[in-house]
């Protein structure tokens, strides 16, 4: 158990990287995991040419895992392709966890964050 | 009370490990474990008699015919059914919409009202939503109490309105455990009917009352009940629909799947229904085996004695409400007594919240060590929002569970504390 709820995932979720409201976005979306209960309200400010993110700012609730990966997350993005986002899968929030594995009961936890800032690049593209 | 232990041992499933540690198996509404009767039943039935019914005139045929009859025969007198009263579905969600698209679409038009609870099922829920835009009714919500039952006032005032045409119950709630009290409000209804009003049909949602307390739907008074065999002890994909048979024999109720089975003549200007009201509503070949199955569940559970296992139940439940109290991080939802006799308020489960740490986490730490307890909205959506839940999590119980098991979900609670340091 202490292999998934280590400290730095503990810490992580204590410690809401970007959480707040962003006065100035290009793209915005909330999602919802109907199985738990988990939300995440996300949103991005692009770069003026509209391929690199520039900010990220979000609020939700949830599990830890949850909020620990949206956490994580909204770090990583920061500077990084839109392309390279839209590549990313659940083995890069793993990695950006520390966890080697996620029982399946809970990749929804896990990927909610990132399906949501997808969700908003797409839209941003078509 | 039945000895826990030899009911332990009729299920295989109960004796294996996870995570190196015995198995707590406390997600029983979710759905239950299987004694090995059940198992035995399914087998059996496959390994010796499989055939399709009303078919052929071979022996086989003959016997699966039987099998089915017998089935239908021992799952309806176990309600207190009779058994064209009994259609026989995959579950309480499938029976909740033969009610809608084989009631409420030819029954229900602009203007009626269909009255829900914030404590209903998605399952009952989101089915008279979707009937309420087919036909033009409206869905309208019963407040709760702070307690987690039916405010009977608010139910009095909305029924007084005189447009409910249809009313739907949870006997017992997944999620709070509260027992509906269903007479109290049949007396209403009636009450109501008898000032001239409409005569709401009522449909009680069974699916966490069926195999915990004895049902007599003889004497129930309501017009349908739904319940899943796969909750009470039964194969998954087996569950029931009952329905007052002057509703089906009236017409009142149609057939809302089509084809073979269901027919008593087809010619190219069109059908008649078969006469007979089992056929009626058993379109194409059913799941013999199932039904096997939970005919095997019934007589498992009336061996018992069902007011022996409602005895055992509320032992559990009372015991997990005085154990969990004690714990100062853990918030319960729902009553916080069982109540007896003709009052009886609270079956089969105990959900929570634990301060500051998400259910979906506690429910990982105790599986750590070996304990099943489910976690999330349990498809009572509305509910969490009304009372602002992000998630819950709940234990909930049958036969086979004991106190013991209850002390190993409150020692593994202790382990949820020491991981988040709450
Ligand atoms: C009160 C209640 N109604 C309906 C259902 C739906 O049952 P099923 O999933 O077997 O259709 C459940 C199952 O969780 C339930 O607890």
């Amino acid at each position: 158990m202490q292999d998934l709820y280590h400290q730095q995932l503990l810490e992580a979720a204590e410690n809401k990287k970007n959480f707040g409201e962003l006065a100035d976005f290009d793209g915005e979306a909330t999602s919802y995991n109907a199985s738990c209960g988990d939300t995440v309200s996300i949103r991005i400010k692009l770069t003026s040419n509209g391929k690199q993110i520039e900010s990220v700012g979000w609020t939700g609730t949830g599990c830890i895992i949850s909020q620990a990966a949206m956490g994580q997350l909204s770090d990583y993005v920061v500077g990084k392709q839109v392309s390279d986002i839209m590549a990313m899968g659940a083995g890069e929030i793993l990695e950006l966890l520390a966890l080697s594995k996620i029982a399946p009961g809970r990749l929804r936890c896990l990927l909610l964050g990132l399906t949501t800032i997808k969700k908003i690049l797409q839209e941003k593209n078509t | 009370m039945f000895d826990e232990e030899r009911v332990r041992r009729d299920f295989p499933l109960l004796w294996r490990k996870v995570h190196a540690k015995p198995l707590v198996y406390l997600d029983n509404a979710s759905t239950t474990q299987k004694p090995q009767a059940v198992i035995d039943a399914i087998t059996n039935y496959y390994t010796h008699h499989n055939a399709n019914i009303h078919r052929g005139v071979h022996q086989l045929s003959d016997e699966s015919t039987q099998l089915w009859n017998q089935a239908r025969a021992v799952v309806a007198g176990f309600f207190g059914a009779e058994e064209d009263e009994l259609i026989l579905t995959r579950n309480t969600t499938e029976s909740m919409n033969g009610i809608a698209y084989g009631w409420a679409d030819h029954n229900l038009t602009k203007g009626d009202v269909i009255l829900v609870s914030y404590m209903d099922h998605h399952s009952n829920l989101v089915v008279w939503q979707e009937a309420a835009k087919r036909t033009g009714a409206k869905v309208v919500f019963v407040n709760l109490t702070a307690e987690g039952e039916v405010d009977l006032h608010d139910l009095k005032e909305k029924l007084a309105e005189g447009n409910v045409k249809l009313l739907t119950l949870t006997y017992v709630s997944n999620t709070l455990g509260s027992v509906c009290p269903l007479q109290e409000i049949i007396t209403l209804v009636d009450e109501q009917a008898k000032k001239g009003k409409i005569k709401p049909r009522i449909v009680v949602d069974g699916a966490q009352a069926a195999g915990h307390l004895p049902v007599d739907f003889s004497r129930l008074g309501v017009d349908f009940f739904s319940a899943s065999g796969h909750k009470m002890l039964g194969p998954m994909g087996s569950g029931l629909l009952l329905v007052r048979k002057e509703i089906l024999e009236s017409g009142e109720m149609r057939p809302y799947f089509f084809g073979g089975g269901m027919i008593a003549a087809v010619s190219v200007e069109g059908t008649e229904f078969s006469s007979s009201l089992s056929d009626r509503f058993t379109p194409g070949t059913p799941d013999v085996a199932s039904a096997v199955g939970l005919e095997a569940a019934c007589n498992y559970l009336s061996a018992l004695g069902m007011e022996a296992v409602l005895e055992h139940d509320q032992d559990l439940v009372a015991y997990a409400l005085e154990q969990l109290q004690q714990i100062p991080e853990v918030e319960l939802v729902g009553p916080l007594s069982v109540g007896s006799g003709s009052q009886l308020r609270r079956i089969g489960s105990v959900a929570f919240l634990y301060k500051g740490v998400h259910a979906h986490d506690v429910a990982q730490v105790l599986d750590s060590e070996g304990v099943a307890v489910r976690s999330g909205h349990h498809c009572t959506m509305p509910l969490h929002v009304y009372n602002d839940w992000v998630a819950t999590t709940r234990a909930s119980f049958q036969v086979y569970n004991t106190r013991e098991e209850i002390d190993a979900l409150v020692s593994a609670l202790d382990k949820v504390k020491r991981i988040f340091k709450v």
